[in-house]
Parts: C-alpha cells; sequence; structure tokens
C-alpha cells in the first residue's frame, strides 16, 4: 500500500495541536496558576479557531489528502494524515466554534469551581479529539480519536466525582459507548480483511461486495448507536447530564454525539441498502422514543438530553433515507441550536440556583425570569424555535430538507411529519414553562455577560442566516450543502404541523400542569432495567460463576489432584515403612537384642570375666575329656 | 617317696583354693595371691611329672623359670595395684568398673 | 560488546540493594550501547559462542551444547523491557527489611536468568535459564510474601515446574531430530538456529514426519510445547497459579512474574516452536486461538468478579496474555507483530499496574476495593497514574495497549478471513475490549469516585514519594510513547516478523 502524501496544509496541524497544547499546559499550570489556565485555553483555542477558519476559506470545493506513514505492519503500512473536504471543514469549523464559544461560557459558569485546570484540559482534549476523528484520513485514526472522545467524555461527565450519580453515569456513557466502539472496530477489522486497507479516499475507490458492505454497515451502525445515543443505546445519554451544563452543550448535544451521525454520513458510500434499511428503522425510532422521553421529564437538561436522542434518531433516518448531506446539513443547523439551548439552560439554571445547594433543573421551578433575565430567554426561545422548526430558523430549512428527500415515499414522510409535530410539542411545551410569568420564589442570580455572549452567538446562528442566504430554501453560502428545489406543498405541510403542535401545547401546557408522570412512561426505565437484565446481571452473574469455577473446580481440581497425590505417598511411605522395611528391621532388632544380651556380660567387674573365662576353660576340658574318652 | 597321684591331689587343691581366692575375694591383692596359688600349683606337678624322669631336670628348671615369673608378675601386679589405688582410691576390682560399656 | 556482563552480573556475593542499582543501571547503559549498534535488517546481534560442554558417547555421537546468545527484534524490546522493569523493581524493593542480603541475592539471580533465557539460542541454554527463574521465585515469594504464601509458592513452583517438564520433553525431541551441520551424522544440536532451520532435520528422525496432526510427533512435540509455555503464559485452564501467586508475592515480585515471567511463554512460543513446528502450529491455531480466547473473555469476567485489587490486575493480565494467544494463532504479520508488541506492552502496564496496588498496599495494608472510595479527593496524583494504568490497560488509543490490540485484531480478522480459525472467534474476543473496560470503570467508580472513605483511615494516605514518581514516571513515559509512536518499537519488530514468516511459509508451503 502506498502511502499518498500530497496536500500539506500547515493550518491543520496547528489547529489540532492548540487544543492538545491547551491540554498538556492546563494540567501543567493547574496547581499554581489556576486563575490563568481558563483564559490561557480560551485563548489557545480562539487561535485554533482562526485555523480552521483559515481552512475554511481556503477549501470552498474538492478535496485535499496529506499522509505519512505511522506505522507499519509487516508490509503493510498504516498512515496518518487528513483528508479534507467542504464537508469535513465544516465540521473541523462549528466544532471548533462551539467548542470556542464553550470555552468562554465555561470562564463565566465554572468561576468559583473545583478542578477548574482538569476541566478546561479536558474540554482541550475533547476539541483535538474530536477534530482529529473529523479531519482524519484513515479509518484506524479515525477510531483512536471516535475513543478519545469517548475518553474525554468520560472525563467530563465525572468532573464533580465526589457525586456518586456522576461516577456512575460516567461509567455507564463510557460503557454503553465501548460497546459501540467494539462495532466501529469490527467494521474496521472487515474493512481490513476484506478491503485490505484503512484509508478513506482508497476506500472510496473501491467496490466491495453487498454482503461485506451490509456487515460493514451493520457494526457501523452499531457504533454510532453507541455514540449518537441511538436506539437501544440511549440511556446513557439523559445520564451524562450529570456532568458541567457547558459539557452537555458542546458533547452531548453540538458535537460529540453528532460524530456518529458524522461518521455516518462520511462512511454513507459504505452502506448496503439493506443496512441503510436497519438504519431508518433505528433512527425512527430513536426519533420517536426521544421525543416521548422530552415530554415525560421536567428537568430541563433532560428534554434537552432526550431532545437531542430525538434529533440525532432524525439525522440517522435523514442521513438513511435522504441524503447524506441533507442528514449533515441538520447535524450543522442542530449544532447551533442545541448548544445555544443548553447554554441557555445553563444561564438560567445559573439564575436559580443557589450557591452551595444542587442545581435547580426542573423547568416548574424556573418561572417568572422575564424580567431579570430577557436577553436570555429570547435566545432560548429563538434557539427552541429553530428545534421546532418555526420559519426564519435554521432548523426549519435542514428540516424542510430532509422531508423534501422523503416526500416520495409517503409513509416516511408521514413519520417524519409525526416526528416534527412532537418535536413541536415539547419544545412549546418547554418555552411554555419558562416563559410563565409565575414568580420565582428563590432570589435570581444575574448571568455575566461572558455567559451571554457565546448564548447570543448561537442564537443568531440558529436563525436561517445560520446556514442560507434565503429564509425559504437553502441557498447556502456552505460550499457543503447542496441547494435543492423546494417544493410548495412540504413547505404547506411543515407549517401545518407546527402550528398544530403549538397550538396542541399551548391547550395542553398552558396551566403549567405540575404532575410527574409515572417512572414507568420514561423511556430510560426500561431501557435501564433493560440493561440491566440482559448486559450487567448476566455478566456479573457469569463473572461470578467463572469465579467460583475458578475457585472451585479449577482448583478445586488441582487441590483434590495434590491431595489424592500427598494421600498415594502416605500410603506408598506406609508400604515402605513396614512390609519393606519390615525384614531390615527385624534383624537389625535382632542384632540389637544379642548385643544387648553380650553386653550385659561386660560388666566391667574383671572377676566376672575371670569367672566366665574359667567357665569357658572348663567346659572346655570337659568336652576335651568327653572326646577323649570316646576316642 | 610320695606316690605322684597323691601330688597331683594337692596341687589340684592348690589350684582350687587360687582360683576359689581369685573369683571369690574382693581385694586385689588377696587375688594376686590367690594367682600366686595357681602359680605353685602348676610348680607342683611341674616338680611331680619330674620324679618320673630322674636323670632329667627340665622339669625343675622349669618351676624356677616359674618361680622368677611368679616373682616378676607379683612386682609388676602390685606395682599396677598401688598405681590403681593411687588413681581410684580403692584396691576393689569391683568398684573400677571402667573397662564397662557405659550403657 | 558487554552482553556477558548483561547475562551473568555480578551474583554469588553478598550484594545489597546498592549493588542491585548499579548492576541496574549498568545493564541500562549497556542495553543503551546495544541499541545504539543495532541495525534493524541484521538478524543477530551481539552473538556471543563458547562451548559449553561436549560429551563424546561413543557410537552414539556427541552430546554437546554452547553458550550461545543474542539478541535480535524479538528479543531486543524483551530485553530491554527486563531491564527497565527489574531496575524499577530494585527501586521498588528499596525498603524490604528482612533478611536483605537473601533478597537481593535472590533478586540478582532471577534478574541474570530472564535476560539469560531471552538472549539464549542453545534450547539447553534456555531450559537452564527458564528452570533457574524458578528457584529465586519460589523463594522470593514463599519468605517475602503474604500470609498464604507458603500455599502460593508451591502452587506456582509445581505448576511451573510441571511446564518445564513438557517442554524438556519436548526439547528432547527436538534435540534428537536435528543435527549439528558443523560435525554432521556426530553431534544432535540444540542450536536454536540450527533447528529451525529445516534443512537439519536428520531423516528417519521422530520429527521428520509430514504429518501434523495430533497423533503424530510433531503434534505431540507441539503439543508438548504448547501446554509447558502455556502453562507460563498462563492460558486459561491452567492459570490458577497466577492469581495466587501474584496475591502472594511482594510488589516488586508480581511486577517481574507480570511484567516479564509470563512474557516468557509468548517468547518460546515465538523463538522456536512456531518457526520449528510451523505445520503442526497451524494445524492447531483454531485451538490455540480458542484458548486465547477462553482466556481472554475467562479472565475478564474473573476479574470483573474480584474483589481484591491485585487479584484483580492479575486477571487482567490472563485476559490480556488471551490477546497474545490469538495473534500468535493467527500466523499473520499483523497478528504476530501485534502479539510481541502486546508483550511488551502488557510488561509496561501490568508493572505499572502492580507498583501502583504496592503503593497503596505500603500505606494502608489493604487492597480490598470495597473497603475504599473517592481516593480521588485525596491522591490525586495517584489517581492521575491509577487513571493512565488503568486506561492504557484497556486499551484506549495513544497508550501502547491499544496499539498490541488492535493489531491482534487486524491479525485475526485477517486470519478468520483466509480461513485459519472461525470469524466468531475473532468477533468475539472484541468483547474482551467491553469486559476490560467494564471492571477497570467499575473499579475507578467504586475506589475513586464519590465521597471519601477508606476502613484504614486516611492519615495513612500520604502523598507519592520521590521514589514512587520515579518508578511510575517512566512507566506511564513508555506506554505513551509506545501508544503515539509504535514505530519506535515495530521499528525492531517488523523485520523479525518478517523472517518469522517467511520460515513459517517456506515449512508450510
Amino acid at each position: 500500500m502506498n502511502v499518498a502524501s500530497t496536500d500539506w496544509n500547515a493550518w491543520v496541524p496547528i489547529a489540532l495541536a492548540l487544543p492538545l497544547v491547551s491540554f498538556v499546559v492546563s494540567f501543567w499550570m493547574g496547581p499554581r496558576y489556576g486563575w490563568l489556565v481558563p483564559l490561557m485555553a480560551t485563548a489557545l483555542l480562539l487561535a485554533g479557531w482562526v485555523c480552521t477558519t483559515v481552512i475554511l476559506v481556503d477549501h470552498s470545493a474538492g478535496t485535499s489528502h496529506f499522509a505519512v506513514p505511522w506505522f507499519s505492519l509487516g508490509t503493510d503500512v498504516i498512515p496518518i494524515g487528513w483528508w479534507l473536504s467542504p464537508r469535513s471543514v465544516t465540521m473541523l469549523w462549528v466544532v471548533y466554534t462551539i467548542s470556542l464559544l464553550v470555552h468562554v461560557y465555561s470562564i463565566g459558569y465554572m468561576a468559583g469551581e473545583g478542578g477548574i485546570a482538569r476541566y478546561f484540559a479536558w474540554l482541550g482534549f475533547f476539541t483535538f479529539a474530536m477534530g482529529g476523528l473529523v479531519v482524519s484520513s484513515n479509518l484506524l485514526v479515525t477510531f483512536c480519536c471516535w475513543e478519545l472522545v469517548g475518553l474525554s467524555s468520560y472525563r467530563l461527565i465525572g468532573h464533580w466525582h465526589q457525586q456518586p450519580a456522576a461516577g456512575a453515569a460516567a461509567t455507564k456513557a463510557f460503557l454503553v459507548n465501548r460497546l459501540g466502539d467494539i462495532g466501529l472496530l469490527v467494521a474496521l477489522m472487515l474493512l481490513w480483511s476484506r478491503a485490505g486497507t484503512l484509508d478513506m479516499p482508497a476506500l472510496t475507490a473501491m467496490a466491495l461486495s453487498e454482503e461485506t458492505k451490509t456487515a460493514v454497515g451493520l457494526c457501523v451502525l452499531l457504533a454510532l448507536a453507541g455514540k449518537s445515543a441511538q436506539f437501544p443505546l440511549l440511556h446513557w445519554l439523559p445520564d451524562a447530564m450529570a456532568g458541567p451544563t457547558p459539557v452537555s452543550a458542546l458533547i452531548h448535544a453540538a458535537t460529540m454525539v453528532a460524530a456518529g451521525v458524522y461518521l455516518f454520513v462520511q462512511l454513507h458510500f459504505l452502506f448496503s441498502a439493506d443496512a441503510l434499511a436497519v438504519a431508518a428503522v433505528v433512527g425512527l425510532l430513536t426519533l420517536f422514543v426521544g421525543g416521548w422521553g422530552a415530554l415525560t421529564q421536567f428537568d430541563v437538561k433532560k428534554i434537552l438530553a432526550y431532545s437531542t436522542i430525538s434529533q440525532l434518531g432524525l439525522m440517522v433516518a435523514g442521513v438513511a433515507l435522504a441524503s447524506p448531506e441533507a442528514g449533515f446539513a441538520h447535524l450543522f443547523t442542530h449544532a447551533f441550536f442545541k448548544a445555544g439551548l443548553f447554554l441557555g439552560a445553563g444561564a438560567l439554571i445559573h439564575a436559580v440556583s443557589r450557591h452551595g445547594h444542587a442545581p435547580q433543573q426542573d423547568i416548574r421551578h424556573m418561572g417568572g425570569l422575564w424580567q431579570s433575565h430577557r436577553l436570555v430567554l429570547v435566545c432560548f426561545a429563538v434557539c427552541a424555535a429553530s428545534l421546532a422548526g418555526m420559519p426564519l430558523t435554521s432548523g426549519f430549512l435542514s428540516k424542510e430538507g430532509l422531508l423534501l428527500h422523503v416526500r416520495h415515499h409517503s409513509f416516511y414522510f408521514g413519520v417524519m411529519a409525526t416526528a416534527s409535530f412532537v418535536t413541536t410539542l415539547y419544545s412549546a411545551r418547554m418555552v411554555f414553562y419558562l416563559l410563565s410569568p409565575t414568580p420565582q420564589a428563590a432570589a435570581t442570580h444575574p448571568v455575566p455577560a461572558i455567559m451571554q455572549l457565546p448564548l447570543f452567538v448561537l442564537s443568531v446562528g440558529s436563525l436561517f442566516i445560520g446556514l442560507s442566504a434565503s429564509p425559504l430554501s437553502i441557498q447556502s453560502w456552505w460550499p457543503v450543502f447542496d441547494a435543492i428545489e423546494s417544493a410548495p406543498w412540504v413547505m404547506v405541510v411543515s407549517l401545518a404541523v407546527l402550528v398544530v403542535g403549538v397550538g396542541v401545547a399551548w391547550r395542553l401546557y398552558r396551566h403549567r400542569p405540575t404532575a410527574t408522570l409515572h417512572a414507568r412512561w420514561v423511556p430510560q426505565t426500561w431501557l435501564d432495567a433493560a440493561q440491566k437484565h440482559i448486559a450487567v446481571t448476566p455478566a456479573l452473574q457469569a463473572s461470578r460463576l467463572t469465579h467460583h469455577a475458578d475457585r472451585r473446580w479449577l482448583d478445586g481440581v488441582l487441590h483434590a489432584a495434590s491431595y489424592g497425590y500427598v494421600t498415594c505417598s502416605f500410603v506408598i511411605g506406609w508400604v515402605d515403612r513396614v512390609l519393606i522395611d519390615g525384614w531390615v528391621t527385624t534383624v537389625t532388632h535382632a542384632a540389637k537384642g544379642g548385643g544387648k544380651l553380650f553386653r550385659s556380660l561386660v560388666n566391667g567387674k574383671i572377676q566376672s570375666y575371670l569367672a566366665w573365662g574359667m567357665l569357658a576353660l572348663l567346659s572346655f576340658m570337659v568336652w576335651m575329656l568327653y572326646q577323649l574318652a570316646h576316642r | 617317696m610320695i606316690a605322684t597321684h597323691h601330688i597331683f591331689i594337692l596341687s589340684a587343691l592348690l589350684l582350687s583354693v587360687g582360683v576359689f581366692m581369685l573369683l571369690t575375694k574382693r581385694n586385689a591383692i588377696l587375688i594376686l595371691m590367690g594367682l600366686e596359688l595357681i602359680l605353685n600349683a602348676a610348680n607342683l606337678n611341674l616338680i611331680a611329672f619330674n620324679q618320673r624322669y630322674a636323670d632329667a631336670l627340665a622339669g625343675e628348671a622349669m618351676a624356677v623359670f616359674v618361680i622368677v615369673l611368679a616373682v616378676c608378675e607379683a612386682a609388676v601386679g602390685v606395682a599396677i595395684i598401688l598405681q590403681a589405688y593411687r588413681h581410684y582410691a580403692t584396691a576393689v576390682p569391683d568398684q573400677i568398673s571402667e573397662l564397662k560399656d557405659p550403657a | 560488546m558487554g552482553l556477558l556482563l548483561l547475562v551473568v552480573p555480578v551474583r554469588f556475593q553478598s550484594v545489597f540493594r546498592m549493588a542491585a542499582l548499579v548492576v541496574g543501571v549498568a545493564q541500562l547503559i549497556l542495553f543503551a550501547l546495544l541499541l545504539a549498534s543495532f541495525d534493524a535488517s541484521q538478524p543477530w546481534h551481539g552473538l556471543e559462542q563458547a562451548a559449553w560442554f561436549s560429551i563424546d558417547l561413543g557410537t552414539w555421537g556427541k552430546l554437546q551444547a554452547s553458550y550461545l546468545v543474542a539478541v535480535d527484534g524479538l528479543s531486543v524490546g524483551l530485553v530491554g523491557l527486563s531491564v527497565l522493569v527489574l531496575l524499577l523493581a530494585v527501586v521498588s524493593s528499596w525498603h524490604v527489611q528482612e533478611n536483605i542480603k537473601g533478597y537481593w541475592s535472590l533478586l540478582l539471580i532471577l534478574n541474570g536468568s530472564i535476560i539469560g533465557s531471552f538472549c539464549a539460542l542453545d534450547l539447553l541454554l534456555f531450559y537452564v535459564f527458564f528452570e533457574f527463574m524458578l528457584i529465586p521465585m519460589y523463594f522470593l515469594i514463599g519468605i517475602w510474601g503474604g500470609p498464604r504464601r507458603e500455599y502460593a509458592s508451591i502452587k506456582f513452583f509445581l505448576y511451573t515446574l510441571a511446564g518445564s517438564i513438557f517442554i524438556l520433553m519436548g526439547i528432547i525431541l527436538v534435540y534428537l531430530s536435528y543435527q549439528d551441520p558443523t560435525q554432521p551424522a556426530v553431534a544432535h544440536t540444540f542450536n536454536i538456529l540450527h533447528i529451525t532451520n529445516p534443512l537439519q532435520l536428520l531423516i528417519d528422525s521422530p520429527l521428520y514426519t509430514a504429518d501434523a496432526t495430533l497423533g503424530s510427533y510433531r503434534g505431540w512435540t507441539f503439543l508438548l510445547f504448547f501446554l509447558g509455555f502455556a502453562i507460563k503464559l498462563p492460558a486459561v485452564p491452567l492459570h490458577t497459579w497466577l492469581p495466587d501467586a501474584h496475591v502472594e508475592a511482594p510488589t516488586a515480585i508480581s511486577v517481574i512474574l507480570a511484567a516479564l515471567l509470563l512474557k516468557i511463554g509468548g517468547y518460546g512460543l515465538l523463538r522456536f516452536v512456531y518457526p520449528v513446528l510451523p505445520d503442526a502450529a497451524q494445524h492447531f491455531s483454531p485451538w490455540v486461538a480458542g484458548v486465547g480466547l477462553l482466556s481472554i473473555i475467562y479472565g475478564a469476567m474473573n476479574a470483573l468478579a474480584s474483589k481484591d485489587l491485585k487479584r484483580l490486575v492479575a486477571y487482567s493480565s490472563v485476559s490480556h496474555m488471551g490477546f497474545v494467544l490469538l495473534g500468535l494463532a493467527s500466523g499473520t504479520s499483523e497478528g504476530v507483530g501485534g502479539a510481541v508488541y502486546q508483550m511488551i506492552s502488557h510488561g509496561l502496564i501490568s508493572a505499572m499496574l502492580f507498583l501502583l496496588v504496592g503503593v497503596l498496599y505500603d500505606r494502608t495494608h489493604d487492597r480490598q476495593i470495597s473497603h475504599y472510595s473517592g481516593l480521588a479527593e485525596r491522591m490525586k496524583p495517584f489517581t492521575a497514574f491509577v487513571l493512565i494504568a488503568f486506561f492504557a490497560s484497556m486499551g484506549i488509543p495513544g497508550f501502547s495497549g491499544f496499539i498490541g490490540e488492535v493489531m491482534i485484531f487486524l491479525g485475526a480478522f485477517r486470519a478468520a478471513e483466509l480461513g485459519i480459525f472461525g470469524l466468531w472467534i475473532a468477533i468475539t474476543a472484541t468483547t474482551g475490549l467491553l469486559l476490560g473496560a467494564a471492571y477497570y470503570l467499575w473499579t475507578i467508580q467504586r475506589m475513586f469516585f464519590g465521597p471519601f472513605h477508606s476502613r484504614a483511615g486516611e492519615h495513612n494516605l500520604v502523598p507519592l514519594t520521590t521514589r514512587e514518581y520515579v518508578m511510575l514516571l517512566p512507566l506511564a513515559v513508555a506506554t505513551i510513547l509506545l501508544g503515539v509512536f509504535p514505530q519506535l518499537l515495530l521499528h525492531y519488530i517488523n523485520p523479525f516478523v518478517q523472517a518469522f514468516l517467511v520460515s513459517f511459509s517456506s515449512l508450510t508451503d
């Protein structure tokens, strides 16, 4: 395999290196200059963002590929490098933009928290890994970054590791992701064994059999289900909200969870029709489960988490059914409005929470902020509108794009339209609660300007101008999105869905019902139960079984063998002592007895010696006389 | 002239007395004296046998030898007894049992 | 070349820790010199040969063996690992209290025999070094070990001795089948260079058969060797000596045991078993892969159930050595290279893990996972090292464990594609990664997250000392370095793997 080494672009390594430098330096400076870390990390990221902007401007069209050998396996060489296309460049820019905004926001949000250096370090590391994932030209390197974003997500979810819930959520997130990672690993290995390369440019040019494509596609689907929280691996994401809110915005809304979709878009060519059909089903299922979940929650972050799940499902279904570009467009707009929603939610939580208490995240207790936090609420509402797909927002456009693509399949079109209705419903519900004039009981805190700024930027990005020059159709200034001919009836349908959705929400939630749904209605409850019964408990039981086997059976056999051996040796020892040694012992005993007898004669008395001597002489003489007499 | 067999009887008696002394006396000196008696019994036999051969003096000569030997023996024996007495502060052989196995 | 000193350090004197340290540093320097003159394109380096003994057996020919040592791409990495780990073991046992003289001299004997067996190119010499490791190990566990040390040391000794017997039988069969080319028809040979050369195979000798299946001599010889080395490796179900030996052994000895002794199992298979019996190896490769798979899953399962931190780490070793077998069984350049890489990487990582367990044990004399919680709060640098070691062991990219495992998987899947063993083996093996993550993350969650609690009290939890930093830092740096720049090591491994596969394929064709 030849390593193509073509287009060197110095901005790419610099852009990737800066967050990594931030990671290292943050840890280095952490103990002594903790106060400096947020500023330094943000400055480094700003520089990185400038680099990505330059790359974005440079790469308006075409692809460029650069690779150097990373390591060699026998005669094969695994290269490391980048593969820039309009899509990857755009994604890189989005990652850095959101990351920069989150950095800025975090300066305010995390002020006074412990472990700031650690927090910013891992933010930087995440940005590096995510950037690497986006631009890498080799799937093995992509896989590395894929795992590393999971690692940084793990560290950031568990940032407040003193809280047991955060630790458990981090573990859960990592393990579920790891399951997906294994899918990706298997996909890579299948590609390696069948295609002989993991280089994306080479793979695009390769014709693979349908069977391979199905297998690889399903494995990648598992991977993206883990990372992008698709059914049935979605239950980690609501738990992941135990991390700091800016982290949720960056990782668990805008970028990392979108990495699965991004990979799907990138590897779309590796999917067979069958695999795509499965992906579509998974995506649509997720879409509904997420939407339903969002309706059941009162915790603002969890609502947003379920909303993210639902939107990711929409993207996956969109990529599978419509086109990769349409799905990617939604990913792009989602990144902005969802990050905006999270940052807005974070600002509101900041406003109503009292220091030293658990953060107040319940939308039933977050109303009445209109007077004091007008800008935050407006920005939040704009982003929510984008989520719901209001006209004039970017969400409207990207959703429109998806619907346009599937307009000829009445079933899929109907499902997506219904899903849009659900999305509208929960978005409106959330906004109604938050905008309600009910007075806030607790004193509120002002939101610092440094937190409002990113929020404002993101809400502007959520308007149509973030995606397109025209408010009605995608006529993008982004090179990556194709202009699509709009069909008026599609727009009418989506508007009708929107109106009905808002209307129903108004009817249902105008009076702010506070009853909590029973836990059994929350998707997470039964997914957690499924996880427990299908995976965790059997694994633990199996592990106890093997442990038992190890201690009892394997060691038992060993011990039985050794006891048997020792017993045998005792038996043999007895035989040896009693039977074989027996006659030897008898002889020695006889000798000993004789010796004792004779020794008693030797009593040390000369006269007894003499007497014996005389006796002997006498008997000798008697014998001689006897002999003579019988001659 | 005394009959030879009478002399033999005397000699046997003398030997018996000597052996008896040798075996029963507790004092080493008396044991030594018993030994002298045995030697004298032997001398008596030598002389008695010589009666038969009047022209030969071998028996008497042998007896003289034995007497000399007995003197030497008595001298050495007494010396040993004296030394033993000095060492063990006793002349009773039963109390000197170092030859015996200690067990 | 000072390899002689490398192999036979100053031993049987009353050496104390200073002497041990000096030897360790000297070895490190010698190794650096060796590395500087190492040319990866040449097969053997620092070859030293001296006749050891030669007995004339009349019409039977001659029984002879020689002192023949050298390093190549396979052993250079392992020798380097040994030198580093042995030096760190010296550092870590700096405060051994009882019977200092015995401890240090045994440690040095162990040192010599480990490096010796990695360098030996004469089967008999290898066997002698191999056996010689047992004795100091036995005493080191049996005298300086934990409460059940007698049980553990005897179990270790008997198990390994049983393995040695199998190996000895195999060695004799191999010896009888190969001739010394310098004295043909007169002498058989123990020389690995000769026995790996099929031209020296004697006609009508036991191994002279095309049949490599179960009943044949070749099959039997392979099985004998495999059994012997599988005990050492260890492979399930011959592994039960390992957890006990590890749990009872003092820290430095656990480190040596896990990082070096286990590697000799894989090393022996790679050094001569596979090259001498490639056909048998190929015939049995589904079984070897199956044993590897069983070790991976079974070891991980047991680690998940372990309550003692050290036992957990010990079982994780079983699991990771299963990967070595899987890579070996694949018989592909990725898989074999990955097996070598995994051995070295596991050497570094397991050394670090055991040192970390030792660090905690030194402070509290308590290794029960459930007795701790929230350690991340109190012992930040310690936690950082633990996280590095755990993540490295889990196979997170950026650490050497990842490269080894990925290479092994690449090889395993390619082997499955070539029909060497079933695809299901390769796919099931990947779940080992999930289980690995599960037991480590669960441990982190239980021991390091949450509110602080330690049953042994908190006053014991003093910060890491300089000595402990000196032990842990090189290992952490080495793991990361090998994870980011795998070519550093693959540069040496690749030529070996090429040569290995050439001999492999030339015989099977």
